[in-house]
């Protein structure tokens, strides 16, 4: 009997195994007629019969509960942009900043990178200088936006704002970091916001 | 999203495959922060597990702590949910894993509590009384075992099939069957009583 009924519980007691058998013992029908009576008044009680009475405010309890976990997600979001990319662009920029010194055009001279900083103006001029700033700033908007676009999120474009604001920042203190050190003295810009 | 808010029993394949892609789509966007549409889920899903561990506990009170419980803890692992499949069925699994642990220092899972000594009808009294009136579902409590009364009502009750049952109790498929055809056996022994 538990066989039939295990047999029977996902499927309609007239049909298949179950059917066939039922059709030949009458105390089996009788047993499963029981069991679906039975069935029909759980099902049908649960939604009919004194029910479940929802105590006013529960979903707002619930809600203010949760809020926080919420907001926790929409920060952490944020963090793990910040955590994932933030770190991989300044590296990336640094490695193409030190690229750029290496690859940028050198005097025909034999001195080390140590005494670039005392060339003469002779050797790196001033077209020189913008030369080099203008790669550079064209360099940095292309990474810019190389990583905007692999962070395609669409549903924080103020927190990438901010992001980029921040790498542009970053990038313009590296620029600074190079001139003074290794751009002849009486060649650096007189403008602070280069 | 009316398609979620549905009876699942009245549904059509077509209509369960809406509603699992609106709650797919619920939850990743949840998952994401939107707060819309965690607030929906919420909405959407505080009824039935209110009443799932309502129905189990049989105290409002608990009932309510250990709904909003299981929502914060759905919500701080729902990024691990799988949306293939009901999420109504993985909130059953944390609401009993809530009300289990809620109740395992108090030791009251699916018990009444003590009578009081104070004069008057006490707690057992009262939820008796509850249960003349209620019908079926409270005699079943009343004689079933916690385990049979769990999977009859997730059976019957929640109207999930055998196997989300099973997986919503933490028991496999056979234990599920077993323990409805036990509380079956019991229900319809005593079946004057009840039908």
């Amino acid at each position: 009997m538990r066989l039939l009924q295990s047999r029977q519980d996902d499927a309609s007691c007239e049909s298949g195994f179950v059917g066939r058998h039922q059709t030949q013992c009458p105390d089996c029908a009788a047993y499963f007629a029981q069991v679906s009576g039975l069935d029909s008044a759980l099902r049908y009680e649960a939604d009919h019969a004194a029910p479940v009475e929802i105590p006013g405010g529960l979903e707002a309890r619930i809600w203010t509960a949760v809020q926080p976990e919420v907001a926790a997600r929409r920060v952490g979001t944020r963090s793990g942009w910040t955590v994932g990319w933030r770190p991989l662009a300044l590296g990336a920029m640094a490695v193409l900043t030190v690229a750029m010194v290496w690859m940028s055009p050198r005097p025909a001279s034999s001195l080390s990178d140590q005494s670039v900083a005392m060339a003469q103006p002779g050797e790196f001029d001033e077209t020189d200088l913008h030369e080099l700033l203008a790669t550079l700033e064209t360099q940095s908007t292309e990474l810019l936006a190389t990583v905007a676009q692999v962070n395609d999120r669409g549903s924080q474009p103020d927190v990438l704002k901010q992001e980029l604001i921040a790498l542009g920042s970053d990038a313009r203190g590296a620029l600074r970091f190079l001139e003074r050190n290794f751009v002849p003295s009486g060649m650096q810009s007189r403008d602070e916001a280069i | 999203m009316e398609a979620v808010s549905m009876s699942r029993a009245a549904m059509t394949a077509e209509e369960l495959e809406a509603t699992r892609s609106a709650e797919a789509e619920l939850v990743r966007a949840a998952v994401a922060g939107d707060a819309q549409a965690a607030r929906e889920l919420v909405r959407l899903f505080h009824r039935p597990i209110f009443r799932f561990v309502s129905r189990m506990t049989g105290q409002a009170q608990d009932a309510e702590d250990i709904t909003q419980e299981t929502f914060v803890k759905a919500f701080r692992s729902l990024d691990k949910v799988d949306t293939s499949r009901p999420l109504i069925n993985w909130l059953f699994t944390i609401a009993r894993r809530t009300a289990l642990n809620h109740f395992r220092a108090k030791k009251q899972w699916v018990e009444l509590p003590p009578e009081s000594a104070s004069e008057g009808p006490g707690p057992r009294q009262e939820v008796e009384r509850q249960e003349r009136v209620d019908g079926l579902w409270a005699k079943a409590r009343r004689v079933l075992s916690a385990p049979e009364f769990e999977a009859l009502w997730l059976r019957f009750g929640e109207d999930l099939s055998t196997e989300e049952a099973a997986e919503a109790a933490g028991r496999t498929i056979t234990s599920i069957k077993t323990l409805i055809y036990r509380a079956r056996q019991r229900l319809l022994a005593g079946k004057e009583s009840f039908l």
